[in-house]
């Protein structure tokens, strides 16, 4: 007899299992979001007819497939109004793409997540937007959604995308390149000046001086502090001082005359590129040059002879 | 009444009569005809001795896993309407199954249950089985048998592993086929492979993978196995287990004398115990040996024909099997609308995740590599196993105990099995919850993302005072139970002694060098340029 | 051991009475979950998404059509012709009907040929020679919300009569 009781409670048991089954499988979550969005169609379309079509429309599983790439997006199924300029303002997730980025970019054949990232094979909200443990593109979010626009757009100024067009200038500015490989077209570009030859121009002085801190010489310098040690700059120094230009080294010494070199300063407008004067506490003269003003200290006079 | 004459009308058409070609199963008769006639239910004899349909003594545990691998193939069928094993879009297959599939997500899950399931049940059957010493004589080789099938229930679960093409599946793989590379002769990373020219494109892990690295041509190969090749020989294998246990009189009983031999179940006579010489009719095959079959006539009219302890298989036993799948059905459904079966990251050849396990039943093995060298972890020491497991009814010179729960009676054939697997999940247990990044030792409480020290240096014994422990381990671990327990060491004879006793020192060695590596850090008892130990 | 067809009417009523209670709830459970097991087997061959192109597709506006024309625009893409004259415009499936090749217009003699077989097709779509049994496939057409005309290749209809009704023709 307990076989019999056994029977009925495990059949029953399977009947369940067989119940939730169905009702996880027919009562998914997009289909609330869909019947959200028809109905909210619905009161934007001014012919009854067609908004009654608009609101009883049978909700759909619907992706968008990018043939090259074999990535399947399923964001319209919930992002239903994606292009229906109707749904303009509306809330999220019905409102039309803002602005107007979807003319150029086809998202039927790019698909979504190619931009937005996240995945898009899933059909819940979590599964799509969230922090998905193992997906390694999550969604991206505010000003990171500009990230992606440089797969295409390689250029420094890409339109619409500031934050990130900012990000390039200052990538390249800095010198980052300098000690990091970035993956893009400025890799392997040199960041500071050839130093060979670097002997025969500086004075040792001023080359102590710049490895301890380039930017008290020159505040806008690239050159970043490495907090050297002051024998560890001495020994850069020696080092350095060493690289010499046998040119400029075997030219003769000679004396030119200060007050000739000043005339000549002044009618060949210098200032307009360099600083050459401090007048009152202000910097007179042009920044498309270096500022002159200490030039003395740092080059010698044969390698600045040359120069000229 | 109305209906009984509608049922009589269908049940005596000429068609429903085409179809069940016996009675309703309400008479001896009638159920005897109804196991015997059918194709399915025919594995069963017409009647069983009471004893057989005691729950707690086989636990179901063989029929369960047969019926594991039926949900299993029947699981796997479907999946393989959406599954492509191709590198560039397995990945994507499998998130269709969950997302864009009616049912999908219950299916795989499913089958990844069951899958696991089936690896538990077969190694408590395997258990279940040593513990009532059912592989007594006549059933040794299909002891034997049973070995082979649970190795390739094995095989089809790491062959099925890799066909997510997660990073999971990805470097589990990648892990296993090298530790085949490491098989002595032929794997190109194995102990005297120079001897035979076998290099990293023509060794066995080569002939595994169809390349020199797991990529689409090791996933179709897996596919092909997994969903194919394997399958097929499992089914052959377990049809001859089942046929085995038949002819060996059924479900394993305590021997006893002389049984009432009912004439409604058949004995098979092995010829060899035949004390009389063939008779042979002048023409044609000896006339003695005969199957019986079931016809009308008069013996089989009644129950008196059960002896006192049989039961009739229909439906005494048929109906115990139906509710014990009920019972697996609604566990493997629960688990799999609870639990999803995991899919990590897209598989990425340059990324190894930190820590990389293999799945339980294999994590043990992983453990043990970080003891020994590959090819002694991941080759010789599971041949051993499977060797050492397949030779105990040959090995085994007690005849008391069999066919029940009889510890008292072999206790030293119980504590070694038991050492042996306590030994085994002490390992899983290692390998699964102490395990963290880098494989380094984390207890459950600590915090996997401070990393760890790294170990102090290894050292290894002298070549010398290497071999001369070996020799006196083997020596004295030969030499001394003989001589202290004479009556054992006669019981089993010079050959079974000592194949019982290697393989009980190697066993015994295995946690024996572990704990010298984890208190001394002892790395290799033997040191030499071609292999270490 | 309980032989569970061994009669429990020996004086248990009650007990009977339950035993049967189980019984036909196990049973019923057992049939409705193998129902719908079946069921579920069934609807799982059925992919919620397809990796094809889609069915529907928007075909611009029809002021684009001149009155009159057939119009090719969309037959790399999409193999359908988009016909105008007048006031009334439909679009023809190019897929002969015979085997399935692609019909070519002949402008010159306002007829679609196909290479395969050598069915010829009127501008409306009957066939005139060759092989091919049916006329051509006319394709459901509707305006969407932003005013363009929307193509339905999963709804067709070549049957005259059929074929001359909305939505299969379109007045503009």
């Amino acid at each position: 007899m307990t076989l019999r009781v056994y029977f009925g409670i495990a059949s029953l048991a399977i009947l369940v299992l067989c119940i939730i089954n169905y009702s996880v499988e027919y009562t998914p979550e997009w289909k609330h979001w869909q019947r959200q969005y028809y109905a909210l169609l619905e009161t934007k379309i001014k012919d009854p007819d067609r908004a009654a079509s608009a609101g009883a429309t049978p909700l759909e599983f619907k992706q968008v497939y990018n043939q090259e790439l074999g990535v399947a997006d399923r964001c319209t199924i919930c992002h239903a109004g994606v292009d229906n300029t109707l749904m303009d303002g509306a809330p999220n997730p019905f409102k039309a793409y803002p602005g107007n980025l979807l003319s150029s970019h086809a998202y039927q054949q790019i698909g979504c997540t190619m931009c937005h990232q996240g995945q898009g094979a899933a059909t819940t909200v979590a599964d799509a937007h969230d922090d998905v443990r193992h997906w390694d593109r999550p969604l991206l979010r505010g000003d990171f959604v500009q990230a992606t626009c440089t797969k295409c757009h390689q250029e420094d100024d890409v339109p619409q995308a500031p934050v990130l067009s900012h990000g390039k200038r200052l990538l390249h500015e800095l010198g980052c390149v300098g000690c990091h490989k970035t993956g893009t077209a400025f890799d392997g570009e040199r960041v500071g000046p050839r130093l060979a030859g670097i002997g025969s121009k500086v004075s040792r002085r001023w080359l102590n001086r710049w490895l301890m801190n380039p930017r008290d010489y020159l505040p806008k310098s690239k050159m970043p502090n490495f907090h050297l040690l002051p024998q560890a700059a001495n020994a850069l120094a020696a080092y350095l001082m060493t690289f010499r230009d046998k040119k400029i080294d075997s030219m003769p010494a000679r004396e030119g005359d200060y007050d000739a070199g000043d005339q000549l300063r002044r009618e060949s407008y210098c200032v307009d590129c360099h600083v050459t004067l401090e007048r009152a506490g202000k910097l007179v003269g042009g920044d498309i040059g270096p500022n002159l003003l200490k030039i003395g200290n740092k080059v010698n006079q044969r390698w600045l002879v040359q120069f000229l | 009444m109305a209906s009984k004459h509608l049922t009589d009308r269908i049940t005596q058409s000429q068609v429903w009569r085409s179809i069940f070609r016996h009675g309703a199963p309400t008479t001896p008769r009638e159920r005897s005809l109804t196991v015997v006639s059918n194709f399915f239910l025919h594995i069963h004899p017409v009647s069983i001795p009471r004893h057989a349909l005691r729950y707690r003594f086989t636990w179901g545990l063989g029929g369960i896993a047969f019926l594991l691998f039926f949900i299993l193939v029947l699981t796997g069928i479907l999946l393989t309407f959406y599954y492509v094993p191709d590198v560039h879009r397995a990945y994507s297959d499998m998130k269709d199954l969950r997302f864009a599939v009616p049912f999908g997500v219950f299916l795989r899950n499913v089958h990844r249950w069951s899958a696991h399931a089936m690896v538990l049940v077969v190694i408590l059957h395997m258990a279940r089985v040593f513990y009532t010493a059912s592989y007594r004589k006549p059933r040794e080789f299909n002891w034997v048998l049973g070995v082979g099938l649970a190795v390739i229930t094995l095989l089809l679960s790491f062959t099925g592993y890799l066909l997510p093409w997660d990073q999971l599946a990805y470097w589990a793989v990648t892990v296993g086929t090298n530790m085949a590379s490491s098989t002595p002769l032929i794997g190109h990373a194995g102990p005297f492979h120079h001897l035979l020219g076998v290099r990293i494109d023509n060794d066995v892990r080569f002939m595994m993978l169809g390349g020199t690295i797991v990529g689409q041509n090791a996933l179709i190969r897996f596919y092909v196995l997994h969903c194919m090749a394997l399958p097929a020989i499992f089914a052959i294998a377990v049809a001859v287990h089942f046929w085995r246990i038949r002819k060996d009189g059924g479900i394993s009983r305590p021997a006893r004398s002389e049984s009432a031999s009912a004439p409604t179940t058949v004995q098979f006579e092995s010829p060899r115990e035949e004390a009389e010489p063939e008779e042979k009719t002048p023409a044609g095959p000896p006339a003695r040996y005969r199957l019986l079959a079931y016809v009308r006539g008069p013996t089989l009219s009644g129950k008196q024909d059960l002896a006192e302890d049989e039961v009739s298989v229909w439906p005494n036993l048929v109906f115990r099997e139906f509710l014990a799948g009920l019972t697996v059905i609604a566990v493997i459904w629960i688990l799999a609308i609870q639990f999803n079966a995991p899919l990590e990251e897209h598989a990425n050849p340059a990324v190894t995740p930190n820590p990389a396990k293999a799945p339980w039943y294999f994590v043990g093995l992983q453990e043990l590599l970080a003891y020994f060298d590959p090819w002694i972890a991941g080759v010789m020491i599971p041949s051993i196993v499977v060797f050492g497991l397949a030779a105990i009814p040959y090995l085994d010179g007690n005849d008391r105990g069999g066919g029940e729960y009889a510890f008292g009676q072999r206790k030293f054939a119980v504590t070694v099995f038991t050492l042996g697997i306590m030994l085994w999940f002490s390992l899983i247990l290692v390998g699964l919850f102490l395990r963290g990044p880098s494989w380094a030792w984390y207890w459950p409480w600590e915090d996997w993302t401070i990393p760890k020290q790294t170990v102090s240096v290894t050292w290894n014994l002298p070549t010398l005072w290497g071999s001369l422990g070996l020799v006196v381990y083997f020596g004295l671990g030969l030499w001394l139970p003989a001589i202290l327990l004479p009556e054992f060491r006669k019981k089993l004879g010079w050959p079974r002694y000592v194949i019982t006793m290697v393989l009980l020192l190697l066993m015994i060695a295995v946690p024996g060098k572990i704990l010298l590596r984890l208190t001394l850090n002892l790395k290799y008892i033997l040191h030499t340029p071609w292999f270490n130990i | 051991m309980n032989d569970i067809n061994r009669n429990s009417s020996a004086g248990d009523s009650r007990r009977g009475f339950v035993a049967r209670i189980f019984t036909w709830l196990g049973i019923s459970s057992l049939a409705t979950s193998l129902v719908s097991s079946v069921y579920a087997n069934f609807r799982f061959f059925f992919p919620k998404v397809l990796y094809e192109p889609p069915a529907q597709f928007k075909a611009g506006v029809p002021d684009e059509y001149q009155p009159g024309t057939v119009s090719d625009r969309w037959l790399n893409d999409h193999q359908v012709w988009i016909v105008r004259d007048d006031n009334k415009l439909y679009a023809l499936l190019a897929t002969c009907t015979h085997l399935g090749c692609l019909t070519g217009y002949f402008p010159s003699e306002r007829l679609f040929k196909c290479p395969c077989h050598g069915s010829i097709f009127t501008v409306k779509g009957d066939p005139v020679a060759g092989p091919a049994p049916v006329p051509l496939y006319r394709l459901a057409l509707s305006i969407g919300d932003d005013g363009q005309l929307v193509v339905d290749k999963a709804s067709r209809e070549n049957q005259p009569g059929n074929r001359d009704a909305r939505p299969y023709v379109l007045e503009v």
